[in-house]
């Protein structure tokens, strides 16, 4: 599992461009989303990564389709090179569910609590495929068994209510990879969990994705989740893209200052004892009013005039991109400590 | 902050529980609500802490620690065991005494949307503690200086909880847990609503408020990283029990119970080339249910080491040459930061 994809002649599995997603409130619009674009190939493991508002969650629900009518959606979205879109309603379901899988943080509210969980996964099963009940159900309890849950052929018939937190997030990606999806999009699903818990549905969300052979999109404000399963990154702040890169440059290397704080203000498992952390002063603005020029400049240790009149564009800084006007800076900082 | 172990200071901590234990009726629904049940939420758990140190109390999710932190300050009534303040038991203490000793001991918790008034003025809601206990008399100088302690500014107290960010909001709490100078502050899970960047500011006040005005702390979290980074001293709880205990070095460094170790082993570092080579225990299964813990070892139905001995007897929590006590029937030291195994 090498974090490298180097030939990209490939077309990817999704593709997202110029993407903005805006949303009309009674005080103003809100700009959730602006011009974010990504990618992710076959195989691969991208993680996007931000805290809350940041846009990381909706940049992906509106690749799936999934935000509300009031949402207004711009850019481009390709599956395999298809506008997704410009798809019809009864396509968007094919391609929902068979090609690309969702797991959600909350399994509780994902699952109906009215019906077995088998009953769940065979249902996925029958609307993309043409088989009869009794093998969509053997296909559910093979599915169980695979995301590690105890006695699948009893569990089968278990209600949400029945199972833990951990074991519905497992049911949850057992239906995520019924169809054997090209795509799996995980939103935060080890956010609500316990830290063993979470190593667990980690352990089982790259089991699922090799045995798929799918390609994995992430989103997690948590850095050591990144780390821990990621090939890429892309780490956003206030709806726009920061920073995005190889995994292991990013983290050793950081080209945004934003991305450097936040690693600063993490207590680290293995930081020397007595490290004090290095937070990072104010708070993530209004997306009602973001600021004019870099969204972070009111918060940044860089900041210079120039950072305040005009937005940076993610531009290529040693092996990663970021949309810093001082990315060099920053870069050639993290090399010298 | 601790003084050296061979000069005879202060002998009696701060505070003291010994064998505290709590149980909540289970009880069956409909009109006639029997007792159907117990939970034991904290089952015979025994701590102190001395002036001036923090303890972190870590635990997932059902393991009792923020039921202790509840039962010290006697917002519930502990089943049974001690809780000694200053040296004076808590159990038996009138509501007049027991209100005149919570002046010494305070609580902030996680949600600052939830234990702030959202119609109170900040104002109000940091000087209701100093109306209360009648301690000063220039309330509104008291106010700004609080604030200003905490990192506001006073003229922040003309305004509502709502116009804060979350950072701000429990920095709010903070100001209002510190009003009667209290000798102990009870942080329950302080920072796991915030976003880290925002956390980080918290932990460091928290630092430095201890620093300038001598404070002790008893810091419940479930989040590992920062019970290490804040903690001079740590317990680790499962199902109602301390596993383990001793200083964040020996806790941290050299855990000997099993369920540390998984726990630590769980815990994801923020860098990925270190994340790839780390040895990893992930435990199967979940805890068990609370109300029907397992015979023995309350860990055993998880642990990789249980024999029949953990079966039949419940391990005490005992130094048993390891420098600190592990509750486990074959504690061994793992160094798991050194990786390099496998």
């Amino acid at each position: 599992m090498t974090g490298q994809t180097s030939s990209r002649a490939e077309i990817p599995v999704l593709s997202v461009r110029d993407l903005e997603v805006t949303f009309p409130t009674p005080d103003g619009d809100v700009q959730a989303v602006r011009s974010v674009g990504w990618d992710v190939y076959e195989g691969e493991v991208l993680a996007i990564a931000g805290e809350s508002g940041s846009g990381k969650s909706v940049s992906v629900m509106a690749a799936m389709g999934l935000l509300p009518a009031t949402a207004q959606v711009s850019g481009s979205i390709a599956y395999r090179g298809r506008d997704v879109l410009a798809m019809s309603d009864k396509d968007l379901e094919r391609l929902r569910g068979s090609s690309i899988s969702m797991v959600f943080q909350d399994p509780m509210t994902s699952l109906n609590p009215v019906m077995a969980v088998g009953a769940q996964i065979a249902e996925g099963v029958r609307i993309h495929q043409r088989v009869n009940s009794r093998t969509a159900r053997s296909k559910a309890v093979e599915l169980l068994d695979l995301v590690g849950i105890p006695n699948p052929s009893q569990r089968v018939d278990s209600y949400p209510h029945e199972l833990s937190g951990g074991m519905r997030q497992r049911a949850m990606i057992a239906m995520a990879i019924a169809n054997d999806p090209d795509l799996l999009i995980a939103d935060e699903p080890t956010t609500a969990l316990d830290v063993t818990i979470q190593a667990q549905v980690i352990d089982v969300l790259e089991r699922a994705r090799e045995a798929t052979g799918s390609a994995l999109v992430i989103i997690t404000h948590d850095l050591g989740v990144v780390a821990r399963i990621a090939h890429r990154i892309l780490v956003m702040y206030a709806g726009r893209a920061a920073e995005t890169g190889i995994a292991d440059g990013v983290f050793e290397r950081p080209s945004h200052p934003y991305t450097a704080g936040l690693l600063g203000s993490i207590p680290r498992l293995d930081a020397p004892k007595g490290t004090r952390l290095m937070p990072i002063e104010g708070a993530p603005p209004s997306m009602l009013a973001p600021p004019p020029g870099c969204a972070f400049a009111p918060r940044c240790p860089r900041a210079t005039p120039l950072c305040s009149q005009e937005i940076p564009e993610l531009r290529p800084i040693g092996n990663q991109e970021s949309a810093c006007h001082h990315g060099e800076d920053q870069y050639n900082e993290a090399e010298d400590v | 902050m601790s003084s050296p172990a061979d000069l005879p200071v202060e002998t009696t901590p701060l505070l003291e529980v010994t064998d505290l234990v709590k149980d909540f009726p289970i009880r069956s629904k409909g009109a006639i609500r029997r007792t159907v049940g117990m939970v034991q939420a904290v089952n015979g758990v025994s701590l102190h802490i001395n002036r001036g140190e923090t303890l972190g109390l870590v635990g997932e999710s059902g393991s009792g620690k923020s039921t202790i932190a509840r039962c010290i300050l006697r917002l519930i009534q502990p089943t049974s065991g001690s809780v000694r303040f200053k040296g004076q038991e808590l159990a038996g203490l009138s509501r007049r005494q027991l209100q005149a000793m919570r002046r010494n001991m305070q609580i902030v918790y996680q949600d600052p949307m939830a234990s702030l008034d959202p119609r109170m003025t900040v104002s109000a809601i940091i000087s209701e503690p100093l109306r209360i206990h009648r301690t000063t008399s220039d309330i509104g100088a008291r106010v700004g200086e609080l604030l200003e302690l905490v990192g506001l500014r006073p003229e922040h107290g003309n305004r509502y909880p709502h116009e804060f960010s979350g950072g701000q909001r429990q920095r709010i709490g903070i100001a209002r847990a510190l009003a009667l100078e209290p000798d102990l502050i009870i942080l329950d899970e302080p920072v796991s609503a915030l976003d880290v960047s925002i956390q980080a500011g918290v932990l460091n006040l928290l630092e430095d408020l201890q620093r300038q005005m001598g404070l002790t702390y008893l810091f419940v979290a479930h989040d590992l990283s920062v019970v290490r980074h804040i903690s001079d001293r740590v317990a680790v709880m499962y199902l109602g029990r301390i596993v383990e205990t001793g200083t964040g070095p020996e806790v941290y460094e050299t855990p000997a119970h099993p369920y540390t170790q998984a726990l630590l082993s769980a815990v994801p570092i923020p860098d990925p080339k270190l994340e790839k080579r780390r040895r990893r225990i992930v435990l199967e299964g979940d805890a068990p249910n609370p109300a029907s813990p397992p015979s023995g070892c309350r860990f055993r139905t998880r642990c990789w080491k249980a024999e029949s001995i953990c079966t039949e007897y419940d391990p005490e929590l005992l130094d048993l040459g390891i420098g600190h006590p592990v509750a486990c029937h074959f504690p061994t030291p793992d160094d798991l930061m050194g990786s390099e195994q496998g």
